[in-house]
């Protein structure tokens, strides 16, 4: 159908329309910039590129039909297909991933207040470029069954992001760009070497076909830890985990907040994707307790982060170890995965759910943060004192976000964490594993540790006095962050139809 | 044909130099350059693996990676210029404003 | 034995129409007040009164019809509906109204009424923006213990749960300028959360193992039997969230802190709602706890009675030589639902042997007595505090009989019935409470002992009533304030009166009428219908020829006689100062737990978790660590050194973490197999 036929035989082209998008705006992006002279379009632009993905990843989650009346053209959005050698595939799980990662995208842009300091007005249209960039590498790595596919998404996304990161035009944005390169250059080096021993045990790269003959290999030998933890490290720098998390903190701060916000929503949810698609698609076979080790991990990361989180009187700060904490509670999931009765699809979908209610939170999180910093507050605890009252519906979505991480009832953190805790319990007693419940049961710990965390937050902004005077909000993030906060508050009351799409989307992932 | 264990002991050399240049050094550039070493050892170990096997799946993922490495050390580049101007030093332990 | 598969899902009639609407707006109107006055309160009356006032009435007025009609002798009623589903498992939303919770909610409402009522005076000298968020925050509160009396799962009533101790929370921090109300919310919210992360993972357990966390499913569920060992943990788990919320040892050090909050605080948090919730919780739970049959659930019983006659003997002697006026109140409050335990261990001891749930009754009936009272008496002493320009030290009281005559009065009726003398409510329900454990006695002697104990309680608690009945109000004034002490207003005196008048005679229930046990009881006793529960003028013979009664009436009187003795001239020259040494020392400074278990405990959990994170770190570990709740302060801190700034250090972290996971995998988890 068309010259794509020619081009790619087996590119089956309709189901790559997201991704054609967002390419498509992206490469325009900085052409685009140099008309719009004062960038009011820019962020138009973005958005109708960002909102068109969206919808045309809902529309394919939701098998939308088209006709073009007068040509008797039929259009179907859907989510079976596969190109590349069965490089790239379309599933239920990978649209569920897109839909979230052009949200996060979408809402971002909206987020921008004023925030790139400096000259940013000029880089505007690089910034747009480059955030539609990083979400297409997200995407891509959605829909990779292969691990060259997913590596030249993962890094799409990262050299994006550094370059996100590094957006502000002084010292502080020079260094969070710098720091958050270097880490994750050799983030990147350790990912690839472990690709590389694992495609020398099993001879291919193709993910499924890995877990083949991995199974058929069936013996283990100590060679094969060096590819686990390689790779282990390599996407743990992505999701922000103790101990390849130091990165997040000081990037979180020093970057622009809606790429902070970015990085700690879409970003760390596309590393858990990689994780999950090479983990309990590709590993299972492996004869190594390697479970064991991401419990390890899983631990550490809500340890570290709720205690540092407790230490921070920087807001961005404070959500980065939070975010690091957050992690923590998801990698349970993939802890869980393979031991569960059910194939793990109780507990992936738990993970899946709490990364959808995670990446709102803190999306919408850091984008108040944005918002007040671009009003002539500071970020540091101190100086919001108050600010319930002059930023009431900033306040308020605050206070949501903030509970929903702690996992409050009834917000959707609570449903979230009630799902993923529980999962944990139930392989833990049904399979009788000791390890795994002494895991849920600290991640509960924490969890009722992080609300203390938050709650410091809550009284200054509301029970301390401080300077009054409303504050000056930008429209457009006052609409992203309601709409964050309205997903939480709705996704509390009613988790339905995210709690539905979560768990299909596991059974699709894990080929169920 | 070199044994394979020949050329993993070559990658693993290498991979090691470039861990060891990682930690032991200040300067970005010269972590730049270790990072590219690791990269090129990871190299190896595709074209070793995919020599002994036949395959060209191996050899792809090298050109990739090379692609890779040439894209992130632009990207580092950039940044490190970027960084350079505002603290007039490529030590990287004295970009320290971000912390606790 | 009785029977352990009882029926209750049967008798419960299905909610419609106006019933309906009804009993959902219970819990709900002090939410929507809640939030209306958080939002636009300012303007209203008092700085945002009038609506939660009126909500809280509301939810007072629709109690009260389904509290008649339960008197009439109304089926119990509920409705639930599938809130969402997880695989095959569905959670769901429902109320369920039977006798127990349309009784307890009745008195919430008309205690968080009395109580709103009487801060609109007690606070009236605060700004209305301190207000608004007060009385929103209280509304909230009152909805939360509402919501978790009315929930008919434990997921449900959780929720509201979490929101009262979130509500405690900003409540006892009320005064934030207040270091030590930081602090005191700091703590109390912390240890209550230790109690809610035990029940949150027996809820988690219960629904892993039952699939469903509906009281109605799970009390008869036919799988309770085969999952003994999971529903024996689940059981403890939630004693455990019992234990945080009702401040019962070891968890008890916060309740006398939150003395920091506003005293209507203290008195709604100590009378009506939150560490009520706890008892609540185990009455509610009861089932649970006897489908665990004889051999285990006996056990736990016995746990649940010696957590609790501990708790009430240990608290009372603090309370002995307190000097706060209102840390007399929080030491009783914690001994009062020490006996609550007590009742229901014994009772549930006894009932699973004997299948009598008396024990169950006479814990509910002290609850109500209790709420009464405590009420009254916090009440009464926020009047002292208004009177006396918010001094609270009883050293710097005296003489103030003359100047609050209603204060005093009142007081003095709450101060007889919390002592147990006859006929005043706290006479009937200590009695009954006393003797089940008594009973429990012969068939189980270390309940025995805990009658030992509380019975000495009760003679502590005449002894530290009236300690602080005649240091307040006896003897001469001993300093300016207590000179110029005035009587509060019409607001504040009228519902002190009315709750004295409650509780001189709520006990009487028990003996006249239809009889408190024939309302309030543990469905599936066997003894129900039998003699005990039908004539209550039996049981007030039974009551009256008992040695049993007069032996505790006797040691009540004995305590108000020693007290008298020595405080009726005032303050003795020994007590001038703040006890420093000796027993006295001792329990003022709560026999040095704080110091001597949990800051040590403290160091030890922060030394360790540092050490693991303080690879980097340049100085060494120094430093004591004060207390539980800067345990995680200091660790945080601790770890917080990782975070240099340097890229060497964060290079160093990526290859010491590739490093060490190399190692653990390679020596641990390959030659362990799980």
């Amino acid at each position: 159908m068309g010259w794509f036929d020619w081009l790619l035989p087996d590119l089956a082209w309709q189901s790559l329309t997201p991704e054609l998008v967002i390419l498509l705006f992206a490469v325009l992006a900085p052409l685009v910039a140099l008309w719009d002279a004062d960038r009011r379009g820019m962020r138009q632009f973005t958005l109708i590129g960002m909102g068109g993905a969206f919808l045309l990843s809902l529309g394919s989650l939701l098998e939308w039909h088209f006709s073009i009346p007068g040509t008797g053209y039929n259009f179907t959005l859907e989510y079976q297909g596969s190109s590349l050698n069965g490089a790239f595939v379309v599933t239920y799980a990978s649209q569920f991933f897109k839909v979230l990662f052009t949200a996060v995208g979408f809402l971002a842009v909206l987020g921008v207040g004023r925030p790139l300091k400096g000259r940013a007005e000029e880089d505007f249209g690089e910034f747009c470029s480059l955030l539609l960039f990083a979400t297409l590498g997200m995407m891509i790595v959605s829909s990779a069954q292969e691990l060259l596919t997913l590596l030249l998404g993962v890094e799409m996304t990262s050299m994006s992001s550094y370059l996100l990161a590094g957006m502000r035009r002084d010292r502080v944005g020079a260094e969070a760009g710098l720091k958050y390169f270097t880490i994750g250059a050799i983030s990147s080096g350790l990912l690839v070497f472990g690709i590389s021993l694992l495609y020398g045990m099993a001879g291919t790269t193709h993910i499924p076909d890995l877990a083949r003959a991995l199974t058929a290999h069936g013996s283990f030998d100590a060679i094969s830890l060096v590819p686990i933890v390689m790779i282990l490290a390599g996407l743990g720098f992505k999701i922000s985990s103790v101990p390849f998390h130091a990165w997040a903190p000081d990037v979180y701060s020093g970057a622009p907040t809606p790429v902070a916000g970015m990085l700690a929503s879409g970003s760390k949810a596309m590393g858990f994707v990689a994780l999950f698609n090479v983990f309990l698609v590709g590993l299972p076979g492996l004869k190594t307790n390697w479970q064991l080790l991401v419990a390890l991990l899983a631990a550490v990361s809500m340890v570290v982060g709720n205690l540092v989180a407790l230490q921070q009187t920087n807001l961005r700060r404070m959500l980065a170890f939070s975010s690091i904490a957050q992690a923590g509670y998801v990698l349970i999931a993939l802890a869980v995965g393979t031991s569960a009765q059910d194939g793990g699809v109780y507990a992936v979908g738990g993970g899946l759910f709490h990364l959808v209610v995670n990446a709102a939170m803190k999306l919408g999180a850091f984008l108040v943060v944005g918002a007040v910093l671009s009003a002539g507050v500071g970020d540091d605890l101190g100086s919001w004192k108050g600010l319930g009252r002059r930023a009431p519906i900033l306040g308020f979505a605050m206070t949501l976000f903030l509970l929903s991480m702690a996992g409050f009832p009834p917000l959707a953190g609570f449903a979230s964490k009630f799902v993923l805790f529980s999962g944990a319990v139930d392989a833990a007693t049904t399979q009788n594993l000791g390890w795994l419940l002494g895991l849920a049961i600290l991640a509960i710990l924490n969890s009722a540790l992080s609300l203390y965390v938050y709650l410091r937050v809550l009284r200054t902004m509301y029970v301390e006095e401080g300077e009054e005077g409303r504050l000056v909000i930008p429209p457009s993030v006052t609409t992203a962050v309601i709409v964050c906060a309205a997903f939480v508050l709705a996704v509390g009351f009613w988790p339905q139809p995210v709690l539905d799409a979560s768990f299909r989307a596991a059974r699709s992932l894990l080929g169920l | 044909m070199i044994p394979i264990a020949w050329t993993l002991t070559l990658s693993s050399t290498l991979l090691a130099v470039g861990i060891f240049g990682l930690l032991a050094q200040r300067s970005a550039l010269r972590i730049l350059v270790s990072v590219e070493l690791v990269l090129n050892a990871a190299n190896i170990n595709f074209v070793a693996f995919a020599n002994i096997r036949g395959q060209s799946q191996g050899l792809v993922f090298t050109l990739f990676v090379i692609a890779l490495a040439a894209a992130e050390a632009a990207v580092g580049l950039a940044i490190l210029l970027h960084a350079y101007r505002h603290v007039r030093s490529v030590d990287v332990n004295k970009m320290t404003l971000l912390r606790w | 034995m009785a029977d352990l598969m009882p029926v209750m899902d049967g008798m419960v009639q299905t909610l419609a129409g106006s019933d309906l609407w009804m009993a959902l707006a219970i819990p709900a109107l002090p939410i929507l007040a809640a939030l209306v006055t958080f939002f636009v309160g300012k303007r209203m009356w008092r700085g945002g009164a009038a609506l939660p006032i009126a909500a809280i009435a509301g939810s007072l007025g629709l109690s009260l019809v389904f509290f008649l009609r339960m008197l009439n002798g109304g089926e119990p009623v509920g409705w639930s509906i599938a809130w969402f589903k997880v695989g095959d498992l569905t959670f769901t939303v429902g109320v369920l109204f039977d006798n127990l919770s349309v009784w307890l909610m009745t008195l919430v409402s008309l205690l968080s009424l009395l109580i709103v009522v009487f801060s609109t005076a007690y606070l009236a000298d605060e700004t209305d923006e301190h207000l608004r968020r007060y009385y929103a925050v209280k509304a909230l509160f009152v909805a939360g213990m509402l919501g978790s009396v009315v929930m008919d799962n434990y997921l449900l009533m959780f929720i509201f749960w979490e929101i009262m101790g979130l509500c405690s929370y900003l409540l006892i921090g009320y005064w934030y300028t207040k270091a030590s109300a930081a602090t005191a919310a700091k703590k109390a919210f912390l240890t209550t959360r230790l109690g809610d992360i035990f029940l949150f993972l027996g809820i988690i357990l219960l629904f892993t193992t039952f699939k469903t966390l509906s009281y109605r499913e799970l009390f008869h569920h036919p799988d309770l039997a085969a999952h003994k060992d999971i529903l024996f943990w689940a059981g403890l788990c939630i004693f455990g969230g019992a234990v945080g919320k009702s401040a019962q040892f070891p968890l008890d050090l916060w309740l006398p802190d939150a003395m920091e909050g506003p005293t209507t605080v203290s008195a709604l948090i100590h009378a009506a709602t939150m560490v009520k919730a706890g008892v609540y919780l185990v009455a509610r739970t009861f089932p649970l706890y006897v489908a665990l049959g004889l051999g285990i659930g006996d056990s736990v019983f016995l746990l649940i009675g010696l957590v609790g006659g501990f708790t009430a003997l240990y608290t009372a002697t603090m309370a002995l030589v307190a000097l706060d006026i209102k840390r007399v109140l929080a030491y009783s409050t914690l001994s009062q639902l020490g006996y609550m335990f007590l009742a229901l261990g014994a009772g549930g001891y006894l009932f699973l042997h004997t299948g009598s749930g008396a024990g169950f009754t006479a814990a509910m009936l002290h609850l109500m007595n209790h709420a009464f009272f405590k009420a009254l008496l916090f009440l009464g002493s926020a009047s002292v505090i208004l009177g006396m320009h918010h001094h609270q030290d009883l050293r710097e009281m005296g003489g103030l009989r003359s100047k609050m005559k209603v204060t005093y009065l009142t007081m003095l009726i709450g101060s007889l019935s919390i002592a147990g003398i006859i006929p005043l409510s706290g006479f009937w329900s200590k009695d009954e409470v006393l003797s089940t454990a008594f009973h429990a006695g012969s068939l189980n002697g270390v309940f025995f002992v805990l009658w030992g104990m509380g019975l000495l309680t009760a003679a502590m608690t005449a002894f530290y009533m009236f300690r602080m009945m005649f240091l307040a109000f006896h003897g001469k004034p001993r300093t300016e304030s207590a000179e110029n002490a005035h009587e509060s207003p019409a607001t504040m005196t009228v519902p002190l009166a009315l709750l004295a008048v409650a509780a001189a005679v709520s006990g009487l229930w028990l003996v006249f009428g239809p009889g408190f046990s024939g309302i309030i009881h543990y469905p599936y006793s066997a003894d129900l219908g039998e003699a005990e529960f039908e004539a209550s003028g039996h049981l007030l013979m039974e009551i009256l020829t008992a040695p049993l009664t007069y032996l505790s009436l006797a040691v009540a009187l004995g305590g108000i006689l020693v007290a008298r003795s020595k405080y009726k001239a005032g303050l003795p020259a020994s007590e001038a100062e703040v006890p420093t040494r000796g027993v006295r020392g001792l329990l003022y400074n709560r026999y040095y737990v704080t110091q001597a278990v949990y800051e040590p405990l403290g160091n030890v959990v922060a030394m360790g978790v540092a050490k693991v994170a303080n690879w980097f770190d340049r100085k060494g570990i120094d430093g004591a660590v004060n207390g539980v709740a800067n345990v995680a302060d200091r660790a945080g801190a601790r770890t917080r050194r990782w975070q240099d700034g340097k890229l060497t250090t964060y290079m160093a972290s990526v290859a010491v973490g590739v490093a060490v996971a190399l190692f653990l995998l390679h020596e641990v988890v390959l030659r362990f197999r799980w």
